[in-house]
């Protein structure tokens, strides 16, 4: 054996990669040989608190920018999917939508405290303003899986749906304070965003398929109406009594601004 | 079964997006590549997640899918784009701005690696700070366990010539 295999055997000593055989060996020629035990004390020279030194890279990762790429990722790869199925199965279709809303509020709650075995960082918190803009964008992004199948099936228990969804916002919701003019109301959803219950109401527009209107508890300050464009997406928001409300869809944007108009001297 | 490994990969890939920008800037020494070989290695994997075999570790099948994408394309595109490489004991090291105290130890330790080359870097990182056994390091690196244990070797041998002798 050489210099270099020594070293080898010894590095294996030291992180205890060595089986029993081995060991012995190393230990009983250890004992007799001091230039041996001198290499190994060089090594053992050459070792540093590799771990916590290298979690501050994680921090300085850019997780919100790399989930957001993930999430495009796993969008165009659900839409490849598609014409595959054999039939139009929409309760597959939705859970593969739910599981994509809890892929992409996992990677933000992730992105928000990676690492979550690393040193605080002072730069963890993050304004409100942030926080509430936030769940708009992971709808919008969600936004992306949906098509005119997810909403398929009519939900046949709409009024309880809306019950049960008011009851998680603290509001009375109805079929009729929900309602709008030409969409069909598909069915509600209870959802929840970093803590909040995030409450999502699904419609099918005839022309520009589905549209959304969500409701978040997450005591949000009031904020009038406003209308802007995200991508392909008109989206709609205002925030009041501590919730925030929000329309989108492929609508042209002044649908969706009367449309949020409506709802908005309703809620 | 496919569709049951499909859904694994995709809903794994999340929580590891960070170590895998670690492992990328590792490789690499650069931020904008390390971003590239996330970007690349979830595409990969969500088109190969049949593939996977459901109940082995995630994390490790992906690290070898990046360190592929890294060795077959984006390693020799950037050195025939002559952007070659940036120094790696900089880029390691995080934000001036952070260095808080406590932090010179730790960001004088990610000079110290980054100044070692690739092959001893990324010996390091899979063991000493992703906690891989030889044999798992051996399997992402698709080396003989020997290799692993000399790049190790090797890595110490380094770090501990800077601790006898240190720099200016």
């Amino acid at each position: 054996m050489n210099g270099d295999d020594w070293d080898d055997q010894l590095v294996a000593h030291i992180d205890g990669e060595l089986d029993e055989t081995a060991r012995r060996a190393l230990e009983a020629r250890l004992a007799a040989d001091a230039d041996l035990r001198a290499r190994l004390h060089r090594l053992q020279e050459g070792g540093r608190p590799f771990a916590p030194a290298f979690r501050a890279l994680l921090d300085e990762a850019p997780v919100q920018r790399l989930q957001a790429n993930l999430a495009a990722l796993v969008e165009a790869d659900a839409g490849r999917d598609a014409p595959l199925r054999h039939r139009p199965a929409a309760p597959t279709v939705r859970f593969a939508a739910a599981i994509g809303v809890l892929l992409f509020c996992l990677g933000l709650a992730i992105g928000r405290y990676a690492p979550i075995w690393g040193a605080p960082s002072p730069q963890m918190a993050q304004p409100a303003s942030d926080q509430h803009e936030d769940w708009r964008q992971a709808v919008t992004e969600y936004m992306a899986l949906y098509t005119r199948d997810t909403f398929a099936t009519e939900s046949a228990s709409q009024e309880k749906e809306l019950a049960a969804l008011g009851a998680k916002l603290g509001l009375a919701l109805t079929p009729e304070r929900v309602g709008l003019a030409d969409l069909q109301f598909k069915g509600a959803m209870i959802l929840n965003f970093q803590g909040a219950p995030l409450g999502q109401l699904g419609y099918v527009d005839p022309s520009s398929g589905p549209v959304l209107f969500c409701i978040i508890r997450d005591s949000e300050p009031d904020a009038a109406l406003k209308a802007e464009k995200r991508g392909d997406y008109s989206l709609a928001s205002w925030a009041r009594a501590g919730r925030g409300y929000m329309l989108i869809g492929k609508l042209p944007a002044d649908e969706t601004a009367e449309l949020a108009n409506s709802l908005e001297k309703r809620f | 079964m496919k569709a049951i490994a499909r859904q694994e990969v995709k809903l794994g890939l999340a929580p590891n997006l960070a170590r895998l920008w670690r492992y990328g800037l590792v490789l690499s020494g650069a931020r904008d590549v390390a971003d590239d070989l996330v970007q690349a290695t979830c595409l990969r994997a969500i088109e190969r997640a049949s593939q996977f075999q459901s109940g082995t570790r995630l994390d490790r099948w992906l690290f070898s899918i990046l360190r592929s994408i890294w060795l077959n394309e984006l390693r020799s595109r950037r050195v025939r784009e002559g952007g070659g490489f940036v120094d790696a004991s900089e880029a390691l090291v995080v934000d001036g701005g952070r260095e808080i105290e406590t932090n010179i130890f730790a960001a004088q330790v990610l000079r110290e690696v980054g100044g070692l080359p690739e092959a001893q870097r990324e010996a390091v990182l899979l063991v000493y700070v992703e906690g891989l056994s030889y044999r798992e390091a051996a399997e992402v690196l698709a080396a003989p366990i020997g290799t692993v244990m000399s790049r190790l070797a090797a890595a110490r041998s380094a770090l501990a010539k800077l601790r006898a002798a240190p720099g200016p």
